[in-house]
């Protein structure tokens, strides 16, 4: 699995991770930093097909605790 | 463990080609165009130029985990399923772009499997893309 930080307006990928927690770590700097970007920002979490199995949008990632999503 | 073991063939692979011609691991080619047709979400039909801006043509500050190249073109993928499977369900379309040589388009393999990073005017790719 990879995990996407993503622009959902256009699907534009911002970066890319080996697992979860970077990502989630990054989201968090990433919506601290610009909050503006809170609603069109997830992370997507992407088969080796290339497919993004799951999407968690920027409100369901806490500060604390996990994304509520196994990795 | 699999997918890991073939990404860091990949990854070899891919080295070994760039070194040959003096080039480092991490370096990224972009090609121009020829003909290739690739998938994009679109934000709402009738599709906008804004759909087919960059990030930094937005206004949207460049990722510090991302070379800033990326942040200069637009994501597209192989597969037009793939560009589903990021759908946020907000009302979203999926564009078919075809990439023609007299465009002016470059693009890359970048990140993930089938995804692409595309440069061209924005007027242009909206231009020829055809709602799916």
């Amino acid at each position: 699995m990879a995990y996407e930080l993503l622009d959902v307006e256009n699907g534009d990928v911002l970066a890319s991770y080996s697992t979860l927690e970077e990502a989630r770590t990054s989201l968090i700097t990433w919506v601290g930093k610009h909050p503006r970007t809170a609603d069109h920002t997830a992370i997507a979490v992407v088969d080796a097909s290339g497919h993004a199995v799951d999407t968690i949008p920027a409100s369901a990632v806490r500060e604390t605790g996990s994304s509520g999503r196994e990795q | 463990m699999r997918a890991v073991r073939r990404g860091l063939r990949r990854a070899a692979e891919r080295a070994r080609r760039f070194a040959a011609v003096g080039l480092s691991g991490d370096s990224l080619v972009a090609v121009p165009a020829s003909g290739q047709v690739l998938y994009r979400l679109v934000w709402r039909v009738p599709a906008r130029e804004r759909d087919f801006m960059s990030q930094m043509e937005k206004g949207r500050p460049p990722h510090k985990d991302s070379p800033a190249i990326y942040w200069t073109g637009v994501s597209m993928f192989r597969e037009r399923s793939q560009a589903v499977s990021r759908a946020s369900g907000k009302g979203s379309a999926v564009a078919q772009v075809t990439l023609r040589p007299e465009e002016g388009f470059h693009l890359a393999k970048t990140l993930n499997e089938g995804h692409y990073t595309v440069w061209g005017l924005p007027g242009r790719l909206l231009a020829n893309c055809t709602i799916v």
